[in-house]
C-alpha cells in the first residue's frame, strides 16, 4: 500500500475533557486516504467522544494535541465548515427535528457542500432523482421525504437515514459512531452495503463500534482498540475477532 | 357497611396520633398585639436593642398590610387580636442548663411523639432542638457539635451568644417587609433554631428541630436561621405536631437559609400539624415563609418536604440562586384529605450564570381536600446558561377533591432554559387491578401505588424521616378509598 | 370606586350616547354595559391575569368610536390597499373601524350562513337585544368585551344552519383611525345551529400603518353537533394597540377549533374563554405569537370543562425577539361534573433576542378525579442538539437557526387547512422573521 504524502486524518496526542473530566488522554491515530479504520473499545473508553470531537460538537474541550484533516487544522473549523470540507459524522443517536423535513435538510446540506466545492446548486429535478436512487439503496420508503427529520423514526430507520445522508453528501471522511447499534441483521446488511458503496481510494472511513459484527460486512484495513482514552492496540481484521473471543478485559488488562 | 369499610372508619377515627395535650403550667401572655406586647416578648428574651427595634419596625409595617387572599385556599377571617403571641412552660426561670433540668412532663411529651431528647437514645446520629409552644426546651448534642465548631442553638440563646451573626443575617433573605405572615413573624417570633456551620466544616450529624404547639389560643411563630459558611455542609430536619383541638391555630414561621461559596444546605420537613377532623373542624393554619439564598459560587440548597398535616398549608420554600453555578432543589409531597387545603410550591429565582434548579412536586388529593401546586421559575437577564426542570404530578382519589397546578415561567435570558411538565390523573384502574390480582388488598395496593408515586421525593429524605414520612402518608390517606 | 381611566371612559360614553342611539338601537344594553364597566373598571397590571399585558397605551387612547368621526381624505384608498387577496370559495365581508363597508363586501348571503350587519339589523323593527346581558364572571374576564359592547356601532351577526357543505366566511376588520381620535370596536356575534358548520376567517389589519386602538369582541354559541373552524389572524400595524375578547359556549358534541396567529400591533392582548357545556364537546386551540422590537403579545385562555367527556387540546408557540415580550396564560378548569374529561396543553416559548422575555403559565384547576390532564411548558433557546445536527450537515448557522424557528411554529401553522390562507400567513411570518422570505421558498 502506498501512502499519500498527506494522510486523510492525522490525530496527534489528543487530550479532550468533557464537563471537566478528561476522556481522551493523548490519542494518536493516522488514517490514509482510501482506508477504513475501525475503532473498538469498551463502554466509556472515549469512542463517541472521539467521533464528536472530529465533528466539532460544543462542550468537548481539546486541551492538548492536534487534528489535521487533509493537511488542514480541523480543530480550527466550525462544525458546518468541517461538514462542507467533507467530514461526515453518522450519529449514534440522531436527533429528531419535527417540523424540518428530510428533503429540506438533504437539499440544504447538499447545496452547502457543493457550494464549498465550487459546484452550482443542484437542480430540483436532478436532486430528487439522486435522493430516490440513494433511498433505494438504503431501502427507505418514499413517504420519508415529506416527514420531519428523524421524526418518529425507529432506531433502525434513523441509522439508515444517517447513511442515506452520507450517500447524498459523498464525504471524504466518514465517521460512523456506533451506526450498528440497535440494528437487526437485515438492517445491518443494508447499512453495510451503503457504506461499502462509498468506498473508494479518495475516501476514508472511521467506524466506531462496540462489536465486531459490523466488521464482517464492512471489512476494515486497520482495527484500533481504545482503552481509557488512548489507542491500546492496533492490528488488522483479526484483532477484532480476537477481541470478540477474549473480551475487552484482555486488552484493558494489558493496557493497565 | 362491610367489615372492611368499618375497619376503615375506625382507622380514620384513630387518624391523628399526636393529638394529645400536655398538662403543664404555662406563662402565657394575654391575647392581643401592640408595641407593648412586642417589647414584652423582646424583654422576656433579654434581646439586644437592635432586635427590639427590628421587631417594632416589622410590627409598624405589618399594621399597614392586608391579609393576602390570592392563594387557592379559603378560611374565615383571623382575629389577630384574639391570639396570644407568647406562651412558655413555666417550669423554670431561665433555660435549662441540661436535660436534667427539663420538666419531666416535657420529656415525656417528646418521648410520646417519638422524639427522644435523651442523648443516649437510639437516634444517635441526630441532634435535636425541641421547641414547645414559644420556646426551645432542650437541645441535644451541644458539646459534640461545639467540638466541630458547629453552632446549633435555640434562636433566643443565639441572640445572646452570637448577636453579630444574627444582626448580619437575620432578615437578609426574608426581609421584615416580605409578606403579611413573615412580617407578623418578624414582630413576634418567639424561638426557633439557629445554625452556623463554619468554613469547610461538614456537620458531623443531622440537625433536627421538633416543633410542638400545646397551649390553647396561641400562635406559634418560630424563626429559623441557618448559615453555611464557605465549603460547609449541613443537613437539617424539621418535624412538628399539635394537639387535636376544635379551634384553628395559627403557625406563621420563617426560615432563612444562607449558603456561601460551595456550601450545601439540605433542609427536610415532615409537617404533621393537626389537620382538623373529618368535618374540617379545627386544625392548624400553617402559613410559612421559607427561603434560601445561594449567595456564593456553586452553593447548593435543597428543600424536601412532606406535608401531610395542617388544615391549611400556605408555603413556598424557595431559592434565590445568586452565586454563579449554584443549585436549588425542591422536592415535595403534599397530601390533603377530608377538608384540608394546601397551596404550596416553590420559587426558583435564577440570578447567577449557570445556575440550576430542579422541582419535583407530587400532590395527592382525597376526600374534600384541595391541593394546589404554585411555582415560579424566573430567569433574570443575568442568568446566562441557567436551567430549570420541573415535574409536577397530581393524583386524585375520589370525585370530591381538587388538584390544581399553577406554574409561572418567566424567562428573560435567551441562553436559559425552563422545562415544566405536569400531569393529573386518578390512580390507574389497571395498576390497582394488577395489585388486586396479585392478592394485595385495596388499601395496601393504594398505599403501594401512592408510595411509588412519591418515591422520587422520599428518596431525598434522610433514612429515619423517609420511614416516618411513608407511615404518615398512609395514615393521612386512610379512608380515601373504599 | 372609579379609576380616572374608567371615569374618562364613562364621560366619553355619556357624550356620544345620543349620537350612538341615532345610529343603532340597543341604547339600554350599551348603557348597562357601561354601568357594569364603571363598577368593575378595566383591568390593571396588578391583576393576576393581566400582569404581562401592556395596559399603558390605554392612558392615551380615546374611547369614542372612530366611526363617529369623519374619515380622513384618501382613507378609502388606504383601506382598499390593505386588503389581502381573496380566498377561493369564501364570502368576504369588510368592516372599517368596526363599521360594515358594503362596497368592499359581498352581498349578505342567503345560504346556510346568514350574515347581518348589526347596524342594519337594528333598523329592522323588533330585532330584540342582540346579545344576552353582559356577563361578568371571575374566570372569563369580560371587561374589554364590556368596553366593546358599550361603544360598538356595528358588527357582524352570523347565523349558521346545518348544510351539506360547511359555510365559508371571511371577515376583515381594517383599522384606519389614529388612537387619539377614536377607537375601533369590531364585533362578531356568532350562532351555529344544530349540526351547523362554519369555516370562519377573522382577520385584523391596519390601513396605511395607522396607530389605531382596536377593542374587538367575538361571541360564539355552538349548538349540538355544530362545528366551527375559526382562523384568527392579527396583523395590525406595528403602532396599533389591540385588546380582544372571545367567548364561546359549546353544547353537546360541538367542536370548536381556533387557530390564531398574531404578529402585529405594538401591544396586543387576547382574552379567550371557552365553555364546554355539553357532553363530548371539544375544543382545539392552536395559538402562535411573534414578538419583535418592543412588542408585547399577551394571551389568556380559559377553558372550562363543565360537562362529562369533554376534551381540550391546547398548543401555544411563541417567539420573542429583540426586546419583545410574549406571554401565554392557559387555564383549564375541570368542574366536578365533568368526569371523563381530557385535556392536553403544550406551551412553548422561544427566546430569540438578548433582551426578549417569555412568560408561560399552563394552569390546571381540577375538581374531579376521573380526568386525564397534562401540560408541558418550556421557555428557552433553540435545542443545541438540533442545531449541531444541522451544522454537522453543512448548513449555515443562520439558515439552521431559521429552519429551527420555522419548525418551532410548525405545530400551529400546520393546523391551517385553508391553503391560500396558510400561504398568506406564512408569508407574513417569514417577513416578520428576519430574512425569512428566502427561507420560506426553500422550505415549501
Amino acid at each position: 500500500m502506498t501512502r499519500a504524502a498527506t494522510p486523510m486524518l492525522a490525530i496527534r496526542d489528543l487530550v479532550v475533557t468533557v464537563d471537566g473530566k478528561q476522556i481522551l488522554n493523548g490519542l494518536t491515530l493516522e488514517v490514509a486516504a482510501g482506508e477504513v479504520h475501525a475503532i473498538m473499545g469498551p463502554n466509556g473508553s472515549g469512542k463517541s467522544t472521539l467521533a464528536h470531537v472530529l465533528a466539532g460538537r460544543p462542550g468537548y474541550e481539546v486541551t492538548a494535541g492536534s487534528v489535521s484533516y487533509q493537511g488542514r487544522d480541523l480543530l480550527a473549523l466550525a462544525p458546518e465548515e468541517r461538514a462542507r470540507a467533507g467530514v461526515f459524522l453518522g450519529f449514534q443517536y440522531p436527533v429528531e427535528i419535527p417540523g424540518v423535513n428530510n428533503v429540506y435538510l438533504l437539499k440544504a446540506a447538499l447545496n452547502a457542500v457543493r457550494k464549498a466545492r465550487g459546484l452550482p446548486e443542484v437542480d430540483a429535478f436532478d436532486f430528487l432523482g439522486l435522493v430516490r436512487e440513494k433511498m433505494q439503496v438504503m431501502q427507505i420508503d418514499e413517504s420519508f421525504l415529506s416527514r420531519g427529520v428523524n421524526e418518529g423514526f425507529s432506531g433502525g430507520e434513523k441509522k439508515r437515514n444517517e447513511i442515506l445522508q452520507m450517500l447524498v453528501l459523498e464525504p471524504r471522511l466518514a465517521v460512523l459512531d456506533e451506526t450498528d447499534s440497535g440494528l437487526d441483521i437485515d438492517a445491518l446488511k443494508i447499512v453495510a452495503a451503503g457504506v461499502n458503496s462509498l468506498r473508494s481510494p479518495e475516501r476514508s472511513c472511521l467506524v466506531v463500534t462496540h462489536y465486531q459484527r459490523l466488521l464482517e460486512y464492512v471489512v476494515p484495513d486497520v482495527v484500533h482498540v481504545l482503552v481509557r482514552g488512548r489507542i491500546a492496540r492496533s492490528g488488522d481484521r483479526t484483532l477484532a475477532i480476537e477481541l470478540e473471543r477474549r473480551g475487552y478485559d484482555w486488552v484493558s488488562g494489558e493496557a493497565a | 357497611m362491610s367489615e372492611g369499610a368499618k375497619q376503615l372508619e375506625s382507622l380514620i377515627g384513630r387518624g391523628y396520633a399526636q393529638g394529645f395535650v400536655t398538662e403543664i403550667d404555662s406563662d402565657t401572655v394575654a391575647p392581643g398585639l401592640d408595641e407593648d406586647v412586642v417589647r414584652l416578648i423582646s424583654r422576656k428574651k433579654r434581646e439586644p436593642a437592635f432586635l427590639t427595634e427590628w421587631r417594632l419596625k416589622a410590627l409598624r409595617h405589618w399594621l399597614t398590610m392586608k391579609e393576602p387572599h390570592w392563594a387557592h385556599v379559603r378560611f374565615p377571617p383571623i382575629d389577630y387580636q384574639a391570639i396570644s403571641y407568647y406562651s412558655a412552660p413555666r417550669s423554670r426561670k431561665d433555660g435549662p442548663k441540661s436535660l436534667a433540668e427539663v420538666d419531666p412532663k416535657l420529656l415525656e411529651t417528646y418521648e410520646k411523639l417519638g422524639v427522644p431528647l435523651h442523648e443516649r437514645a437510639r437516634l444517635a446520629g441526630v441532634a435535636v432542638d425541641a421547641v414547645f409552644d414559644s420556646v426551645s426546651v432542650a437541645t441535644t448534642f451541644k458539646e459534640r457539635l461545639a467540638a466541630a465548631g458547629v453552632v446549633f442553638l435555640p434562636f433566643s440563646e443565639a441572640v445572646r451568644t452570637h448577636p453579630e451573626l444574627i444582626e448580619q443575617y437575620l432578615g437578609s433573605v426574608v426581609p421584615y417587609t416580605d409578606n403579611f405572615f413573615a412580617t407578623l413573624n418578624s414582630a413576634v417570633f418567639s424561638d426557633g433554631s439557629f445554625v452556623y456551620v463554619p468554613q469547610g466544616v461538614r456537620c458531623p450529624m443531622e440537625l433536627s428541630t421538633y416543633f410542638r404547639i400545646n397551649a390553647l389560643n396561641t400562635g406559634q411563630f418560630e424563626r429559623t436561621l441557618i448559615i453555611a459558611d464557605a465549603g460547609s455542609h449541613v443537613s437539617y430536619l424539621e418535624g412538628c405536631s399539635a394537639p387535636q383541638r376544635d379551634e384553628n391555630q395559627l403557625h406563621a414561621a420563617v426560615v432563612e437559609l444562607i449558603a456561601l461559596d460551595d456550601a450545601h444546605i439540605k433542609y427536610s420537613t415532615v409537617q404533621n400539624w393537626y389537620p382538623g377532623d373529618a368535618q374540617g373542624v379545627g386544625g392548624i393554619y400553617n402559613f410559612v415563609t421559607k427561603r434560601g439564598e445561594c449567595r456564593g459560587r456553586n452553593a447548593h440548597i435543597s428543600w424536601t418536604q412532606v406535608e401531610t398535616g395542617s388544615a391549611i398549608t400556605w408555603k413556598y420554600p424557595s431559592c434565590v440562586l445568586r452565586g454563579a453555578g449554584s443549585r436549588g432543589e425542591f422536592y415535595s409531597v403534599a397530601t390533603v384529605n377530608n377538608h384540608q387545603q394546601a397551596d404550596t410550591g416553590t420559587k426558583m429565582i435564577h440570578i447567577g450564570r449557570d445556575t440550576r434548579s430542579t422541582i419535583i412536586s407530587k400532590g395527592i388529593s382525597a376526600g374534600h381536600g384541595q391541593n394546589t401546586y404554585r411555582g415560579l421559575v424566573k430567569m433574570l437577564p443575568s442568568a446566562h446558561g441557567a436551567r430549570n426542570f420541573t415535574q409536577c404530578d397530581s393524583l386524585l382519589m375520589g370525585g370530591q377533591c381538587g388538584a390544581h397546578t399553577f406554574p409561572y415561567v418567566e424567562a428573560k435570558n435567551p441562553t436559559a432554559t425552563v422545562e415544566h411538565e405536569a400531569s393529573t390523573s386518578k390512580i390507574s384502574d389497571d395498576q390497582l387491578f394488577y395489585c388486586l390480582a396479585r392478592g394485595i388488598c385495596a388499601e395496601d395496593a393504594v398505599n403501594l401505588i401512592v408510595s411509588g408515586f412519591c418515591k422520587s421525593v422520599f428518596k431525598e429524605l434522610p433514612m429515619e424521616f423517609a420511614v416516618e414520612a411513608q407511615k404518615l402518608l398512609a395514615v393521612s390517606l386512610e379512608g380515601a378509598v373504599g | 370606586m372609579a379609576s380616572p381611566l374608567t371615569a374618562r371612559i364613562a364621560e366619553q360614553h355619556a357624550s356620544v350616547a345620543r349620537t350612538l342611539a341615532a345610529r343603532l338601537p340597543g341604547a339600554a344594553r350599551r348603557r348597562l354595559a357601561m354601568e357594569t364597566l364603571a363598577r368593575t373598571g378595566l383591568p390593571g397590571s396588578r391583576d393576576e391575569n393581566w400582569k404581562y399585558a401592556n395596559l399603558r397605551p390605554l392612558e392615551r387612547a380615546s374611547f369614542t368610536p372612530a366611526a363617529l368621526t369623519p374619515p380622513a381624505a384618501g382613507a378609502d384608498a388606504a383601506v382598499a390597499a390593505a386588503l389581502p387577496p381573496r380566498l377561493a370559495d369564501f364570502m368576504r365581508y369588510v368592516f372599517v373601524d368596526g363599521v360594515f363597508a358594503p362596497l368592499l363586501s359581498d352581498a349578505p348571503g342567503t345560504g346556510a350562513a346568514r350574515v347581518t350587519s348589526l347596524a342594519a339589523r337594528g333598523d329592522a323593527a323588533d330585532a330584540g337585544p342582540a346579545v344576552p346581558a353582559p356577563r361578568h364572571e371571575p374566570g372569563a374576564d369580560q371587561r374589554f368585551a364590556l368596553l366593546n359592547e358599550a361603544f360598538a356601532t356595528d358588527g357582524a351577526a352570523i347565523e349558521v344552519t346545518a348544510a351539506p357543505e360547511a359555510a365559508r366566511l371571511e371577515l376583515l376588520f381594517v383599522a384606519s383611525a389614529e388612537a387619539q381620535l377614536g377607537a375601533s370596536y369590531p364585533r362578531v356575534e356568532l350562532k351555529l345551529g344544530p349540526a351547523g358548520r362554519l369555516v370562519l376567517v377573522e382577520r385584523h389589519l391596519s390601513a396605511a400603518g395607522a396607530a389605531s386602538f382596536v377593542t374587538s369582541a367575538v361571541s360564539a354559541e355552538l349548538a349540538r353537533g355544530a362545528a366551527l373552524d375559526h382562523y384568527r389572524v392579527q396583523e395590525l400595524s406595528s403602532r396599533a394597540i389591540a385588546f380582544d375578547t372571545l367567548a364561546a359556549t359549546l353544547a353537546q358534541e360541538a367542536s370548536y377549533r381556533l387557530h390564531a396567529v398574531g404578529s402585529g400591533a405594538a401591544a396586543c392582548r387576547s382574552t379567550l374563554g371557552v365553555r364546554l357545556a355539553g357532553e363530548h364537546a371539544r375544543v382545539a386551540l392552536a395559538v402562535a405569537a411573534l414578538g419583535d422590537r418592543t412588542q408585547v403579545q399577551d394571551a389568556y385562555a380559559l377553558i372550562e370543562h363543565l360537562a362529562p367527556h369533554t376534551r381540550t387540546a391546547q398548543t401555544f408557540r411563541g417567539i420573542s425577539a429583540a426586546r419583545a415580550r410574549v406571554a401565554f396564560n392557559g387555564k383549564i378548569v375541570v368542574a366536578r361534573d365533568a368526569h371523563g374529561s381530557d385535556s392536553r396543553q403544550s406551551l412553548r416559548g422561544l427566546l430569540a433576542g438578548p433582551e426578549a422575555e417569555i412568560d408561560v403559565r399552563p394552569q390546571l384547576e381540577i375538581y374531579t378525579d376521573d380526568v386525564r390532564c397534562s401540560h408541558g411548558a418550556t421557555a428557552g433557546k433553540l435545542d443545541d442538539n438540533m442545531l449541531f445536527y444541522l451544522l454537522s450537515r453543512g448548513l449555515e448557522r443562520d439558515s439552521a437557526l431559521r429552519a429551527l424557528k420555522w419548525a418551532f411554529l410548525e405545530d400551529v401553522i400546520a393546523t391551517i387547512e385553508v391553503p391560500e390562507l396558510r400561504r398568506q400567513v406564512e408569508e407574513r411570518l417569514a417577513g416578520a422573521m428576519q430574512d425569512g422570505a428566502a427561507l420560506r421558498e426553500e422550505l415549501i
